[in-house]
């Protein structure tokens, strides 16, 4: 019996097997060649930004990509498994060079990445030395690695076209759900913190998502879960949920997956507004009974009044996932002045004059009410989508103003790669 | 693999509720068993009752607790000639449904048993709440072997299958979409304990640990990982 014993325990100790996986994204580095060069100008960023063919590469990347800059980052966005790259880079005279890494999100796939572009493959036209220039030809040769493997393995890109300038006016939103993404997708910060929000533009997003909760003295707070735990946060002798806690009880014992604090929701909002270009703010209502509304909204206005200051396109917008928040709303003094989403029915978007319809991605593209809302100077967002093959037939059948996703890069790719 | 004092205090709990049961058990035979890879006579129908419990990882379950449901099955094995048996299983979470049919071989040396099967599943699911108005349907085949050994007072099964996914198709409203058709889902490992419970009625208590991509009752949250992960399911089962 004792034999038999063993080989039970055997059996059940697999219970214990944890999927907790490490990802490692390899750092970007400032040394080597891009510790020479001399950062692009934005006027020489826009230049590079366009749809590529995958000349070398195109079995783990795709046939085409599309490359934008975000700040000082060249995001390239796949239509493979979620893949983007982010990279560093700069010129030396008319010679640019490149430096980052690459990410799959539905695996735990990453690697080291690096590019040159060729003074006569697209360097002097990006430069802006347009003398004797071959023309608009760029060709971005380099290599790729896995893991923090050399990055050996051909990578060669090809302008092709550039962005349909009618997808840049900013009219279609790319929200990132949780500020840029789940913890499950081992990005290199977690959901709901400014960590995130600072990266969220590299993965593509225009805006983002964020769950606000009230802690029990009153701190709106962005976390998601009803409860504490370790999905979300490092071990912790914390238990309940965010609203069970003091601001600084969380403060004091809680740490997110990748060690940061539950930023409270100014602090969130006072990154957006002075770390960022993103244009809206989809404020994700999750305690319900508190008055949380009450809370936000001066919030909401002191930022919106600021953004407003310095001549910043920024919508917040209370979100309304719930009948007892949206009941919340109409409690609120003047609540048809309020930027609000409403994730309801369409009746009840026009009651509270929501600026946003927000439908569940699953009732499908709903064309006839999304006109609907549009005649009435409605926007419709759609959530969650992160199937890619539904990101696709929703821009192609849909008419919605913005798409709320995991997977920010995947609507970027799809989104801008339109003809 | 983490282990933590909690599922130690499971392991405990699964050998304390044997124990007892061992110590009482009388000598058993064969037409007792179902999961053991019996030789069965020519025509005989054995039938057998399980409710499997499955931990689901959080990054894909997140908040969603109706995936968390039990899995109740029915499932049924009838004797060949040559040894083969003809199974079949029928599986419900009432929003989930999946049905198998196979067939399989058995090697029989004293209380040694060895069986190899294959099973061919389709499952299919809807789900109408809260703006939900989806369905799926796939197409799975699990190849398995069990090695199994009869002590006397209880017979002990291990079985090793493949998931391999044929077809998988989601649909919402009017929208259909068809993933990867044709994929290596991963396998799953099980250990497998049949004794006495009352007169001729058995008690199954089991542990399978799937390591797939898919796990199929999860559809619902339409999952777009791409990654194994480790899914421990716990069985108890009754032979009818």
């Amino acid at each position: 019996m004792n034999r038999i014993s063993h080989i039970l325990l055997l059996g059940f100790l697999g219970f214990g097997c944890s999927n907790e996986v490490e990802v490692l994204i390899p750092q970007l580095g400032d040394g080597g060649f891009l510790s020479e060069a001399r950062p692009l100008s934005d006027e020489q960023k826009a230049r590079m930004d366009g749809i590529y063919s995958v000349i070398a590469g195109s079995d783990r990347f795709g046939t085409s990509v599309v490359l934008k800059w975000a700040g000082e980052r060249l995001s390239i966005f796949t239509g493979v498994d979620v893949g983007q790259f982010v990279l560093l880079g700069g010129h030396l005279d008319t010679v640019l060079v490149f430096q980052g890494y690459w990410r799959k999100l539905v695996n735990e796939e990453t690697g080291i990445v690096q590019f040159y572009v060729a003074r006569d493959e697209g360097g002097r036209f990006i430069i802006g030395d347009t003398t004797g220039s071959p023309g608009a030809v760029i060709r971005m040769q380099g290599g790729y690695g896995d893991g923090n493997a050399v990055p050996s393995l051909p990578l060669v890109l090809e302008f092709q076209r550039a962005i349909a300038p009618e997808l840049l006016t900013g009219d279609f939103h790319i929200l990132a759900h949780r500020a840029g993404g789940r913890t499950a997708d081992y990005l290199p910060a977690s959901e709901n913190t400014v960590e995130m929000i600072r990266i969220a533009e590299q993965y593509g997003a225009t805006g983002i998502e964020i769950d606000v909760r009230l802690t029990k003295d009153g701190v709106a707070v962005l976390y998601h879960d009803g409860s504490l735990n370790p999905r979300l946060t490092q071990k912790t002798p914390l238990v309940g949920g965010v609203e069970d806690y003091s601001y600084i009880q969380l403060y004091a014992a809680i740490r997110l997956i990748n060690g940061e604090r539950i930023p409270t929701l100014q602090e969130a909002l006072d990154v957006v507004l002075d770390e960022t270009n993103l244009t809206f703010v989809w404020l994700d209502t999750k305690t319900e009974g508190r008055n949380i509304v009450e809370v936000m909204v001066p919030i909401q206005a002191d930022i919106l009044a600021r953004a407003q200051a310095m001549g910043r396109s920024l919508e917040i917008r209370i979100g309304m996932p719930t009948q007892e928040v949206y009941d919340e709303v109409l409690r609120y003094p003047g609540y048809t002045d309020l930027p609000t989403l409403c994730e309801l029915s369409i009746e009840q978007a026009r009651t509270v004059n929501a600026g946003v319809w927000a439908p569940r991605w699953s009732e499908g593209t709903q064309n006839a009410n999304v006109a609907a809302m549009h005649g009435e100077g409605r926007e419709v967002f759609v959530w969650t989508l992160d199937v890619p093959q539904y990101i696709n037939q929703f821009l192609i059948e849909g008419d919605f103003d913005g798409f709320l996703t995991n997977y920010p890069s995947a609507v970027a790719f799809y989104y801008y790669s339109q003809e | 693999m983490i282990c933590t004092r909690k599922h130690n205090i499971i392991i405990l709990f699964f050998v304390a509720l044997l124990t007892p049961a061992s110590v009482r058990a009388q000598q058993i035979d064969s037409p007792g068993l179902f999961h053991y890879p019996a030789l069965l006579p020519e025509g005989d129908l054995r039938w057998a009752l399980a409710v499997e419990f499955a931990k689901i990882p959080e990054d894909i379950i997140e908040e969603a607790a109706f995936v968390r449901a039990p899995m109740f099955k029915v499932a049924a094995r009838y004797g060949l000639p040559e040894n083969l048996v003809l199974n079949g299983q029928i599986a419900t979470q009432i929003i989930n449904n999946q049905f198998t049919l196979g067939l399989g071989w058995v090697y029989a040396r004293d209380q040694f048993h060895i069986g190899v099967d294959y099973g061919v599943a389709y499952w299919f699911g809807s789900l109408e709440i809260q703006g939900f108005d989806n369905s799926a349907n796939g197409w799975i085949n699990y190849p398995g072997v069990s090695a199994g050994y009869d002590f006397g007072i209880l017979a002990v099964t291990a079985r090793g299958e493949l998931n391999l996914v044929t077809s998988l198709s989601t649909f919402t409203g009017d929208l259909e979409i068809s993933t990867d058709n044709n994929f290596f889902n991963g396998y799953a490992l099980s250990v497998l304990v049949e004794q006495p419970l009352y007169r001729q009625k058995y008690l199954t208590l089991g542990f399978r640990m799937n390591h797939i991509k898919f796990y199929w009752p999860t559809w619902p949250l339409f999952p777009t990982f791409n990654r194994y992960y480790y899914i421990p399911e716990f069985i108890v089962g009754f032979r009818l």
